[in-house]
Protein backbone atom coordinates (compact mmCIF):
# COMPACT_ATOMS: atom_id res chain seq x y z
CA UNK A 1 0.00 0.00 0.00
CA UNK A 2 1.52 3.46 -0.92
CA UNK A 3 1.25 5.99 1.91
CA UNK A 4 1.83 8.81 -0.89
CA UNK A 5 -0.25 9.62 -3.97
CA UNK A 6 0.28 9.45 -7.30
CA UNK A 7 1.92 11.47 -9.91
CA UNK A 8 -0.42 12.81 -12.77
CA UNK A 9 0.97 11.19 -15.75
CA UNK A 10 2.59 13.45 -18.31
CA UNK A 11 4.10 12.25 -20.95
CA UNK A 12 7.07 14.22 -22.36
CA UNK A 13 6.94 15.43 -25.82
CA UNK A 14 10.38 16.18 -27.61
CA UNK A 15 8.88 18.18 -30.37
CA UNK A 16 6.14 19.20 -32.75
CA UNK A 17 2.44 20.19 -31.73
CA UNK A 18 1.53 20.87 -28.03
CA UNK A 19 -0.78 18.29 -26.39
CA UNK A 20 -4.42 19.72 -26.40
CA UNK A 21 -5.33 17.50 -23.23
CA UNK A 22 -1.75 19.35 -21.51
CA UNK A 23 -3.72 22.01 -19.86
CA UNK A 24 -6.60 19.37 -18.68
CA UNK A 25 -4.29 16.86 -17.40
CA UNK A 26 -6.10 15.07 -14.13
CA UNK A 27 -4.54 12.22 -11.62
CA UNK A 28 -4.96 9.06 -13.00
CA UNK A 29 -7.40 6.91 -10.96
CA UNK A 30 -5.86 5.38 -8.09
CA UNK A 31 -7.28 2.04 -6.89
CA UNK A 32 -5.63 2.71 -3.92
CA UNK A 33 -6.85 6.09 -3.18
CA UNK A 34 -10.68 4.60 -3.87
CA UNK A 35 -10.34 1.95 -1.61
CA UNK A 36 -7.78 2.63 0.95
CA UNK A 37 -9.40 5.93 3.17
CA UNK A 38 -6.81 5.83 5.80
CA UNK A 39 -3.44 3.86 4.84
CA UNK A 40 -1.91 3.38 7.98
CA UNK A 41 -4.44 1.75 9.38
CA UNK A 42 -5.41 -1.03 6.59
CA UNK A 43 -4.20 -3.72 6.04
CA UNK A 44 -4.69 -6.61 3.15
CA UNK A 45 -5.54 -10.56 3.69
CA UNK A 46 -6.75 -13.38 1.62
CA UNK A 47 -9.77 -15.03 2.53
CA UNK A 48 -9.82 -18.41 3.39
CA UNK A 49 -12.82 -20.70 3.32
CA UNK A 50 -16.41 -21.21 2.36
CA UNK A 51 -18.58 -19.89 5.47
CA UNK A 52 -19.19 -16.07 3.78
CA UNK A 53 -20.07 -17.33 0.46
CA UNK A 54 -23.81 -16.05 0.69
CA UNK A 55 -22.91 -12.72 1.27
CA UNK A 56 -19.93 -13.03 -1.49
CA UNK A 57 -17.10 -13.48 0.10
CA UNK A 58 -15.00 -16.45 -1.54
CA UNK A 59 -12.27 -18.33 -1.08
CA UNK A 60 -9.29 -16.42 -2.16
CA UNK A 61 -10.98 -13.40 -2.54
CA UNK A 62 -8.35 -10.29 -0.76
CA UNK A 63 -9.99 -8.41 2.46
CA UNK A 64 -9.53 -5.20 2.75
CA UNK A 65 -9.26 -4.29 6.34
CA UNK A 66 -9.56 -0.93 8.23
CA UNK A 67 -8.54 -1.05 12.22
CA UNK A 68 -9.28 2.76 12.40
CA UNK A 69 -13.19 1.73 12.51
CA UNK A 70 -15.57 0.99 15.04
CA UNK A 71 -17.65 -2.14 14.20
CA UNK A 72 -21.10 -1.62 14.15
CA UNK A 73 -23.99 -3.94 13.56
CA UNK A 74 -23.95 -5.90 10.41
CA UNK A 75 -20.61 -4.99 9.74
CA UNK A 76 -18.33 -7.51 8.27
CA UNK A 77 -15.65 -8.04 10.85
CA UNK A 78 -12.18 -9.68 11.19
CA UNK A 79 -11.59 -11.05 14.97
CA UNK A 80 -9.64 -12.81 17.15
CA UNK A 81 -10.76 -15.54 19.10
CA UNK A 82 -9.06 -17.57 21.33
CA UNK A 83 -5.86 -16.47 19.06
CA UNK A 84 -7.24 -17.48 15.52
CA UNK A 85 -8.31 -15.47 13.17
CA UNK A 86 -11.88 -15.73 12.09
CA UNK A 87 -13.96 -13.31 9.01
CA UNK A 88 -17.60 -12.98 10.12
CA UNK A 89 -20.59 -10.67 10.40
CA UNK A 90 -20.37 -8.53 13.83
CA UNK A 91 -23.84 -8.28 15.82
CA UNK A 92 -24.04 -6.79 18.90
CA UNK A 93 -26.91 -6.78 21.31
CA UNK A 94 -27.27 -5.26 24.79
CA UNK A 95 -26.63 -8.85 26.21
CA UNK A 96 -24.34 -10.01 24.22
CA UNK A 97 -22.06 -10.52 20.91
CA UNK A 98 -22.59 -12.69 18.10
CA UNK A 99 -20.29 -13.61 15.17
CA UNK A 100 -22.51 -14.61 12.21
CA UNK A 101 -21.46 -16.96 9.44
CA UNK A 102 -23.06 -16.44 5.87
CA UNK A 103 -23.65 -19.97 5.08
CA UNK A 104 -26.06 -22.32 6.39
CA UNK A 105 -23.37 -25.25 7.15
CA UNK A 106 -21.84 -23.06 9.82
CA UNK A 107 -22.54 -22.01 13.64
CA UNK A 108 -23.52 -18.88 14.61
CA UNK A 109 -20.29 -17.69 17.17
CA UNK A 110 -21.91 -16.48 20.72
CA UNK A 111 -19.28 -14.57 22.17
CA UNK A 112 -19.12 -15.90 26.07
CA UNK A 113 -17.86 -12.78 28.89
CA UNK A 114 -14.76 -14.98 29.70
CA UNK A 115 -13.68 -15.30 25.83
CA UNK A 116 -10.90 -14.35 24.65
CA UNK A 117 -11.84 -12.12 21.68
CA UNK A 118 -10.81 -9.07 19.99
CA UNK A 119 -12.14 -7.09 16.92
CA UNK A 120 -9.01 -7.05 14.74
CA UNK A 121 -10.50 -4.71 11.87
CA UNK A 122 -13.66 -4.05 9.98
CA UNK A 123 -13.36 -4.99 6.29
CA UNK A 124 -14.00 -2.51 4.17
CA UNK A 125 -13.58 -4.08 0.64
CA UNK A 126 -13.37 -7.21 -0.83
CA UNK A 127 -12.19 -8.08 -4.49
CA UNK A 128 -12.32 -11.20 -6.63
CA UNK A 129 -9.99 -12.19 -9.34
CA UNK A 130 -11.67 -14.02 -12.13
CA UNK A 131 -8.88 -15.12 -14.38
CA UNK B 1 6.56 20.88 25.47
CA UNK B 2 8.03 17.88 23.83
CA UNK B 3 6.80 14.59 23.75
CA UNK B 4 8.78 11.54 23.10
CA UNK B 5 6.90 8.38 21.40
CA UNK B 6 8.77 5.34 22.04
CA UNK B 7 7.12 2.07 20.58
CA UNK B 8 7.38 -0.72 23.44
CA UNK B 9 9.44 -4.14 22.39
CA UNK B 10 8.82 -2.57 18.65
CA UNK B 11 10.31 -5.85 16.74
CA UNK B 12 9.06 -8.09 19.37
CA UNK B 13 5.20 -5.61 18.94
CA UNK B 14 5.53 -5.73 15.28
CA UNK B 15 5.45 -10.16 15.43
CA UNK B 16 2.51 -10.06 17.28
CA UNK B 17 0.37 -7.98 15.09
CA UNK B 18 -0.28 -11.20 12.90
CA UNK B 19 0.44 -13.35 15.18
CA UNK B 20 -2.00 -12.66 18.17
CA UNK B 21 -1.80 -16.15 19.47
CA UNK B 22 1.30 -15.29 20.75
CA UNK B 23 -0.19 -11.66 22.83
CA UNK B 24 1.10 -12.45 26.63
CA UNK B 25 3.47 -15.37 25.43
CA UNK B 26 7.35 -14.49 24.89
CA UNK B 27 8.84 -13.78 22.00
CA UNK B 28 12.19 -12.72 21.16
CA UNK B 29 13.90 -11.28 17.59
CA UNK B 30 17.07 -12.14 16.54
CA UNK B 31 19.70 -9.76 14.93
CA UNK B 32 21.01 -10.31 11.66
CA UNK B 33 22.24 -13.93 10.83
CA UNK B 34 20.38 -14.84 14.01
CA UNK B 35 23.30 -14.25 15.65
CA UNK B 36 21.76 -12.90 19.26
CA UNK B 37 18.36 -11.13 20.88
CA UNK B 38 17.70 -7.28 19.54
CA UNK B 39 14.45 -7.42 20.95
CA UNK B 40 12.18 -9.07 23.52
CA UNK B 41 8.68 -9.11 24.60
CA UNK B 42 8.14 -8.19 28.21
CA UNK B 43 7.04 -12.06 28.66
CA UNK B 44 10.53 -12.76 27.57
CA UNK B 45 12.58 -9.90 29.60
CA UNK B 46 10.64 -11.86 32.50
CA UNK B 47 12.56 -14.84 31.76
CA UNK B 48 15.71 -13.34 32.17
CA UNK B 49 16.79 -13.01 28.72
CA UNK B 50 19.22 -10.42 28.30
CA UNK B 51 19.47 -8.11 25.19
CA UNK B 52 22.80 -9.38 22.83
CA UNK B 53 22.59 -12.68 24.45
CA UNK B 54 24.30 -15.04 21.80
CA UNK B 55 21.33 -17.15 20.30
CA UNK B 56 23.53 -20.22 19.68
CA UNK B 57 24.09 -20.31 23.45
CA UNK B 58 20.15 -19.98 24.45
CA UNK B 59 18.84 -22.29 22.36
CA UNK B 60 18.30 -24.73 25.46
CA UNK B 61 16.52 -22.04 27.44
CA UNK B 62 14.19 -20.89 24.69
CA UNK B 63 13.12 -24.34 24.12
CA UNK B 64 12.51 -24.85 27.78
CA UNK B 65 10.31 -21.46 28.30
CA UNK B 66 8.53 -22.37 24.89
CA UNK B 67 10.05 -18.88 24.00
CA UNK B 68 9.12 -18.09 20.26
CA UNK B 69 11.78 -16.86 17.97
CA UNK B 70 12.29 -14.75 14.98
CA UNK B 71 14.51 -13.69 12.68
CA UNK B 72 14.58 -10.13 11.52
CA UNK B 73 11.79 -8.49 9.43
CA UNK B 74 13.30 -5.00 8.61
CA UNK B 75 10.44 -5.34 5.80
CA UNK B 76 7.72 -5.84 8.10
CA UNK B 77 9.15 -3.40 10.72
CA UNK B 78 9.69 -0.62 8.30
CA UNK B 79 6.18 -1.09 7.70
CA UNK B 80 5.00 -0.78 11.02
CA UNK B 81 7.22 2.39 11.59
CA UNK B 82 6.15 4.33 8.12
CA UNK B 83 2.47 3.83 10.03
CA UNK B 84 3.11 4.62 13.47
CA UNK B 85 5.42 7.66 12.04
CA UNK B 86 2.39 9.42 9.54
CA UNK B 87 -0.16 8.61 12.42
CA UNK B 88 2.04 10.64 14.79
CA UNK B 89 2.98 12.98 12.36
CA UNK B 90 -0.60 13.82 11.24
CA UNK B 91 -1.81 14.49 15.21
CA UNK B 92 1.02 16.87 16.17
CA UNK B 93 2.60 19.94 14.71
CA UNK B 94 5.70 18.89 13.99
CA UNK B 95 8.11 15.17 14.96
CA UNK B 96 11.07 14.56 14.63
CA UNK B 97 11.75 10.86 13.29
CA UNK B 98 14.54 9.87 15.91
CA UNK B 99 14.99 6.44 15.14
CA UNK B 100 12.40 3.19 13.38
CA UNK B 101 10.49 3.25 17.07
CA UNK B 102 10.90 6.81 18.23
CA UNK B 103 9.72 10.18 17.35
CA UNK B 104 9.76 13.56 19.17
CA UNK B 105 7.04 15.65 19.03
CA UNK B 106 6.79 18.77 19.32
CA UNK B 107 3.45 19.42 21.70
CA UNK B 108 3.27 23.29 21.81
CA UNK B 109 -0.08 24.71 21.39
CA UNK B 110 -1.75 21.58 23.06
CA UNK B 111 -4.10 21.61 25.40
CA UNK B 112 -4.68 18.93 28.06
CA UNK B 113 -1.07 17.01 27.12
CA UNK B 114 -2.02 14.24 29.39
CA UNK B 115 -5.45 13.38 28.06
CA UNK B 116 -4.09 13.99 24.55
CA UNK B 117 -1.27 11.86 24.53
CA UNK B 118 -3.58 9.06 26.30
CA UNK B 119 -6.46 8.83 22.98
CA UNK B 120 -2.95 9.35 20.90
CA UNK B 121 -1.49 6.30 22.36
CA UNK B 122 -4.95 4.60 22.10
CA UNK B 123 -5.59 5.47 18.24
CA UNK B 124 -1.92 4.37 17.66
CA UNK B 125 -2.53 0.96 19.36
CA UNK B 126 -6.11 0.45 17.71
CA UNK B 127 -4.85 1.78 14.19
CA UNK B 128 -1.85 -0.82 13.85
CA UNK B 129 -1.77 -2.59 17.09
CA UNK B 130 1.86 -1.48 18.24
CA UNK B 131 1.95 -0.68 22.05
CA UNK B 132 3.83 2.91 22.40
CA UNK B 133 4.66 5.21 25.44
CA UNK B 134 4.87 8.85 25.39
CA UNK B 135 6.76 11.38 28.07
CA UNK B 136 6.13 14.49 27.63
CA UNK B 137 8.72 17.24 29.44
CA UNK B 138 9.89 20.51 28.61
CA UNK B 139 13.02 19.34 27.31
CA UNK B 140 14.00 16.08 25.09
CA UNK B 141 16.72 14.50 27.55
CA UNK B 142 13.50 14.97 29.88
CA UNK B 143 11.23 13.28 27.96
CA UNK B 144 13.40 10.64 27.68
CA UNK B 145 13.22 10.08 31.14
CA UNK B 146 9.39 10.66 31.22
CA UNK B 147 9.27 8.30 28.53
CA UNK B 148 11.13 5.50 30.74
CA UNK B 149 8.58 6.45 33.65
CA UNK B 150 5.42 5.68 31.36
CA UNK B 151 7.14 2.79 30.12
CA UNK B 152 7.85 0.90 33.50
CA UNK B 153 5.55 2.48 35.79
CA UNK B 154 1.78 3.89 34.14
CA UNK B 155 -0.96 1.92 33.25
CA UNK B 156 -1.71 4.45 30.74
CA UNK B 157 1.58 4.47 29.13
CA UNK B 158 1.99 7.96 29.49
CA UNK B 159 3.93 10.09 31.80
CA UNK B 160 4.05 13.74 31.78
CA UNK B 161 6.94 15.95 34.06
CA UNK B 162 6.10 19.49 34.33
CA UNK B 163 6.26 19.79 38.16
CA UNK B 164 9.88 20.99 39.18
CA UNK B 165 10.10 19.34 42.89
CA UNK B 166 8.17 16.13 41.17
CA UNK B 167 10.82 15.94 38.44
CA UNK B 168 13.63 16.19 41.34
CA UNK B 169 12.31 13.45 42.99
CA UNK B 170 11.77 10.93 39.64
CA UNK B 171 15.86 11.83 38.44
CA UNK B 172 16.78 10.85 41.96
CA UNK B 173 16.15 7.13 41.08
CA UNK B 174 17.00 7.77 37.79
CA UNK B 175 20.86 5.75 37.09
CA UNK B 176 22.84 8.02 35.42
CA UNK B 177 24.21 5.05 32.72
CA UNK B 178 19.97 5.33 31.88
CA UNK B 179 20.40 9.05 30.73
CA UNK B 180 20.10 9.61 27.05
CA UNK B 181 23.86 10.06 25.82
CA UNK B 182 25.53 9.07 28.69
CA UNK B 183 27.52 5.58 27.57
CA UNK B 184 29.79 2.82 29.35
CA UNK B 185 32.80 5.40 29.47
CA UNK B 186 30.40 8.15 31.06
CA UNK B 187 28.94 6.11 33.45
CA UNK B 188 32.05 4.40 34.60
CA UNK B 189 33.72 8.25 35.17
CA UNK B 190 30.55 9.58 36.91
CA UNK B 191 30.26 6.50 39.21
CA UNK B 192 33.94 6.67 40.40
CA UNK B 193 33.23 10.63 40.91
CA UNK B 194 30.26 9.10 43.42
CA UNK B 195 27.28 10.55 40.93
CA UNK B 196 24.94 7.69 40.76
CA UNK B 197 21.69 8.98 39.65
CA UNK B 198 20.67 11.59 37.31
CA UNK B 199 19.47 14.38 40.23
CA UNK B 200 23.25 14.30 41.40
CA UNK B 201 24.34 15.09 38.15
CA UNK B 202 22.10 18.05 38.22
CA UNK B 203 23.85 19.18 41.20
CA UNK B 204 27.29 19.58 39.74
CA UNK B 205 29.01 22.83 38.85
CA UNK B 206 28.46 24.10 35.04
CA UNK B 207 32.12 24.55 35.17
CA UNK B 208 32.83 20.57 36.13
CA UNK B 209 30.47 19.69 33.52
CA UNK B 210 31.70 21.07 30.62
CA UNK B 211 35.35 19.90 31.66
CA UNK B 212 34.23 16.26 32.09
CA UNK B 213 31.28 15.43 29.83
CA UNK B 214 32.02 18.59 27.37
CA UNK B 215 29.75 20.88 25.64
CA UNK B 216 27.29 18.18 24.64
CA UNK B 217 27.19 16.70 28.21
CA UNK B 218 26.46 20.33 30.12
CA UNK B 219 23.75 20.91 27.66
CA UNK B 220 22.31 17.44 28.56
CA UNK B 221 22.57 18.52 32.08
CA UNK B 222 20.90 21.88 31.51
CA UNK B 223 17.87 19.88 29.71
CA UNK B 224 17.43 17.68 33.14
CA UNK B 225 17.39 20.96 34.24
CA UNK B 226 13.99 22.11 32.50
CA UNK B 227 15.81 24.15 29.95
CA UNK B 228 15.40 23.27 26.71
CA UNK B 229 19.02 23.38 24.77
CA UNK B 230 18.52 20.69 21.94
CA UNK B 231 16.04 21.74 19.20
CA UNK B 232 13.71 19.91 17.04
CA UNK B 233 14.91 19.12 13.64
CA UNK B 234 11.64 18.64 11.63
CA UNK B 235 11.47 15.43 9.61
CA UNK B 236 14.35 12.44 9.98
CA UNK B 237 17.34 13.76 11.87
CA UNK B 238 19.63 13.64 9.41
CA UNK B 239 22.27 11.20 9.73
CA UNK B 240 26.33 11.67 10.58
CA UNK B 241 27.14 8.33 9.08
CA UNK B 242 25.55 5.70 7.30
CA UNK B 243 27.01 1.72 7.78
CA UNK B 244 25.73 -1.27 6.05
CA UNK B 245 27.72 -4.51 7.46
CA UNK B 246 26.70 -7.81 7.81
CA UNK B 247 28.28 -11.45 9.29
CA UNK B 248 27.99 -13.97 5.84
CA UNK B 249 25.57 -16.75 5.68
CA UNK B 250 28.85 -18.84 4.87
CA UNK B 251 32.01 -17.60 5.08
CA UNK B 252 34.22 -16.34 1.41
CA UNK B 253 37.52 -17.67 0.33
CA UNK B 254 37.81 -15.69 -2.56
CA UNK B 255 38.08 -11.72 -4.26
CA UNK B 256 35.22 -11.85 -6.38
CA UNK B 257 32.57 -13.63 -3.68
CA UNK B 258 34.37 -10.47 -1.08
CA UNK B 259 34.17 -8.18 -3.97
CA UNK B 260 30.25 -9.00 -4.52
CA UNK B 261 29.11 -8.44 -0.81
CA UNK B 262 31.28 -5.73 -0.77
CA UNK B 263 29.82 -4.00 -3.31
CA UNK B 264 25.89 -4.67 -2.23
CA UNK B 265 26.77 -3.26 0.52
CA UNK B 266 27.99 0.06 -1.03
CA UNK B 267 25.34 -0.05 -3.08
CA UNK B 268 23.05 0.01 0.06
CA UNK B 269 24.47 3.00 1.33
CA UNK B 270 24.26 4.94 -1.56
CA UNK B 271 20.66 4.29 -1.96
CA UNK B 272 20.27 5.18 1.76
CA UNK B 273 22.17 8.25 0.82
CA UNK B 274 19.85 9.39 -1.66
CA UNK B 275 16.41 8.47 -0.13
CA UNK B 276 18.03 11.40 2.82
CA UNK B 277 19.15 13.65 -0.44
CA UNK B 278 22.93 13.34 0.87
CA UNK B 279 26.20 13.02 -0.08
CA UNK B 280 28.92 11.63 1.73
CA UNK B 281 32.69 12.15 1.53
CA UNK B 282 34.16 9.65 2.85
CA UNK B 283 33.68 5.88 2.56
CA UNK B 284 35.50 3.28 4.60
CA UNK B 285 35.56 -0.32 4.31
CA UNK B 286 36.17 -3.00 6.67
CA UNK B 287 37.08 -6.97 5.98
CA UNK B 288 37.00 -9.29 8.91
CA UNK B 289 37.83 -13.24 9.00
CA UNK B 290 36.48 -15.29 12.34
CA UNK B 291 37.95 -14.91 15.37
CA UNK B 292 36.78 -17.40 17.28
CA UNK B 293 38.30 -20.05 14.94
CA UNK B 294 41.57 -21.51 16.41
CA UNK B 295 42.32 -23.21 13.42
CA UNK B 296 42.36 -20.38 10.57
CA UNK B 297 45.02 -20.15 8.33
CA UNK B 298 45.36 -16.31 9.35
CA UNK B 299 43.51 -14.22 12.19
CA UNK B 300 43.22 -10.95 9.79
CA UNK B 301 41.21 -7.99 9.85
CA UNK B 302 41.74 -4.37 7.73
CA UNK B 303 39.76 -1.47 6.86
CA UNK B 304 40.88 1.34 4.44
CA UNK B 305 39.37 4.95 4.42
CA UNK B 306 38.74 6.59 0.85
CA UNK B 307 38.46 10.29 1.38
CA UNK B 308 36.48 12.08 -1.98
CA UNK B 309 37.13 15.21 -3.99
CA UNK B 310 33.56 15.97 -4.10
CA UNK B 311 30.73 14.54 -1.48
CA UNK B 312 28.41 11.86 -4.31
CA UNK B 313 25.69 9.39 -3.52
CA UNK B 314 26.28 8.11 -7.19
CA UNK B 315 26.50 4.16 -6.97
CA UNK B 316 28.46 3.67 -9.48
CA UNK B 317 31.64 6.03 -7.81
CA UNK B 318 30.90 4.48 -4.39
CA UNK B 319 31.17 0.76 -5.51
CA UNK B 320 33.99 1.25 -7.61
CA UNK B 321 36.09 3.54 -5.29
CA UNK B 322 35.36 0.81 -2.04
CA UNK B 323 36.70 -2.34 -4.85
CA UNK B 324 39.89 -0.26 -5.69
CA UNK B 325 40.36 0.10 -1.54
CA UNK B 326 39.32 -3.55 -1.00
CA UNK B 327 41.61 -4.60 -3.78
CA UNK B 328 44.73 -3.14 -1.50
CA UNK B 329 43.86 -4.46 1.62
CA UNK B 330 42.74 -8.32 0.50
CA UNK B 331 44.92 -11.02 1.36
CA UNK B 332 44.28 -14.22 -0.68
CA UNK B 333 45.20 -16.42 2.35
CA UNK B 334 42.30 -15.86 4.26
CA UNK B 335 38.46 -17.13 4.53
CA UNK B 336 36.22 -14.20 5.48
CA UNK B 337 33.36 -13.63 7.78
CA UNK B 338 32.20 -10.62 7.60
CA UNK B 339 32.23 -7.16 5.59
CA UNK B 340 30.93 -3.55 5.65
CA UNK B 341 30.97 -0.18 4.32
CA UNK B 342 30.57 2.99 6.19
CA UNK B 343 29.94 5.87 4.36
CA UNK B 344 30.33 9.39 6.33
CA UNK B 345 31.23 13.31 6.47
CA UNK B 346 27.39 13.74 4.98
CA UNK B 347 26.26 16.39 3.52
CA UNK B 348 23.05 17.80 2.09
CA UNK B 349 23.16 16.99 -1.69
CA UNK B 350 22.08 20.88 -2.54
CA UNK B 351 25.40 21.81 -0.56
CA UNK B 352 27.63 19.82 -2.54
CA UNK B 353 30.02 22.10 -4.60
CA UNK B 354 31.78 20.46 -7.85
CA UNK B 355 35.22 20.88 -8.39
CA UNK B 356 36.57 22.55 -11.24
CA UNK B 357 37.37 18.91 -13.35
CA UNK B 358 33.80 17.82 -13.14
CA UNK B 359 31.51 17.59 -16.71
CA UNK B 360 28.38 18.57 -15.20
CA UNK B 361 26.86 16.77 -18.44
CA UNK B 362 28.06 13.47 -16.78
CA UNK B 363 26.91 14.18 -13.22
CA UNK B 364 23.21 14.46 -14.68
CA UNK B 365 23.40 11.74 -16.31
CA UNK B 366 24.40 9.86 -14.18
CA UNK B 367 22.04 11.46 -11.61
CA UNK B 368 19.04 10.11 -13.97
CA UNK B 369 20.58 6.24 -14.05
CA UNK B 370 20.73 6.29 -9.99
CA UNK B 371 16.87 7.91 -10.06
CA UNK B 372 16.00 5.37 -12.46
CA UNK B 373 17.59 2.68 -10.29
CA UNK B 374 16.07 3.54 -7.38
CA UNK B 375 12.23 4.04 -9.17
CA UNK B 376 12.82 0.26 -10.32
CA UNK B 377 14.13 -1.44 -6.98
CA UNK B 378 11.06 1.12 -5.15
CA UNK B 379 8.82 -0.88 -7.17
CA UNK B 380 9.69 -4.31 -7.99
CA UNK B 381 12.07 -4.67 -4.45
CA UNK B 382 15.43 -4.52 -3.28
CA UNK B 383 17.99 -4.94 -5.57
CA UNK B 384 16.45 -6.56 -8.44
CA UNK B 385 18.64 -3.34 -10.64
CA UNK B 386 22.06 -4.23 -9.55
CA UNK B 387 25.21 -3.85 -11.01
CA UNK B 388 27.01 -6.70 -12.49
CA UNK B 389 29.45 -6.82 -9.74
CA UNK B 390 27.11 -7.20 -6.96
CA UNK B 391 26.34 -10.81 -8.67
CA UNK B 392 23.43 -13.24 -7.62
CA UNK B 393 25.35 -15.64 -5.95
CA UNK B 394 23.49 -15.74 -2.36
CA UNK B 395 26.17 -18.06 -0.42
CA UNK B 396 26.92 -14.43 1.43
CA UNK B 397 24.01 -13.63 2.33
CA UNK B 398 21.95 -13.56 5.88
CA UNK B 399 20.96 -16.49 7.54
CA UNK B 400 17.23 -16.07 8.83
CA UNK B 401 16.25 -19.46 9.43
CA UNK B 402 12.97 -17.84 11.50
CA UNK B 403 11.76 -15.40 8.95
CA UNK B 404 8.25 -14.57 9.54
CA UNK B 405 6.31 -13.11 6.15
CA UNK B 406 6.29 -9.72 5.00
CA UNK B 407 2.56 -9.45 5.79
CA UNK B 408 2.33 -5.99 4.33
CA UNK B 409 4.47 -5.50 1.30
CA UNK B 410 4.37 -8.45 -0.41
CA UNK B 411 1.56 -9.61 -2.11
CA UNK B 412 2.50 -13.42 -1.67
CA UNK B 413 2.92 -13.20 1.93
CA UNK B 414 -0.66 -11.51 2.59
CA UNK B 415 -2.04 -12.86 5.79
CA UNK B 416 -4.46 -15.95 5.10
CA UNK B 417 -7.43 -16.10 7.26
CA UNK B 418 -8.98 -19.56 7.29
CA UNK B 419 -12.38 -18.76 8.48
Amino acid sequence: MQLKSPKPYLPKIMAGFPSPAEDFTELSISLDQALVKNPPATFMAYAEGESMIDIGIHHGDIVIVDRSLTPCNGDIIVAVLEGGFLIKQFSKTKTHIRLIPHNSKYPIIYIKEDSDFQVWGVVVHSIRSYR
Amino acid sequence: MIALADCNNFYASCERVFRPNLNDKPVVVLSNNDGCVIARSNEAKVLGIKMGEPAFKSRDIFDRNGIHVFSTNFALYGDFSNRVMSILSDSVPSIEIYSIDEAFMNFRGIPNQEEFAIELRKKILQWTGIPISIGIAPSKTLSKVANSIAKKKRKNGVCILMDKHETLEYLKLFPVSNLWGVGRKFSKMLEKNGIHNAYELTQKSDNWLQKYMSIVGLKMVKELRGESCFDMVNGWSRKKSIMTSRTFGHEIDNFKGLAQALSTYASMCAAKLRKEKSCAKSIHIMIFTNPFKQNYRMNYKASKTIILDTPTNDGLEIVSRCIDALRSIYRPDCIYKRAGVIVSDIVPQSQVQLTFFHQHADIEKRHHLMAAVDKLNDGFGRMKVRFAINGFEKKWHLRQEKLSPCYTTRMSDLLRIKY
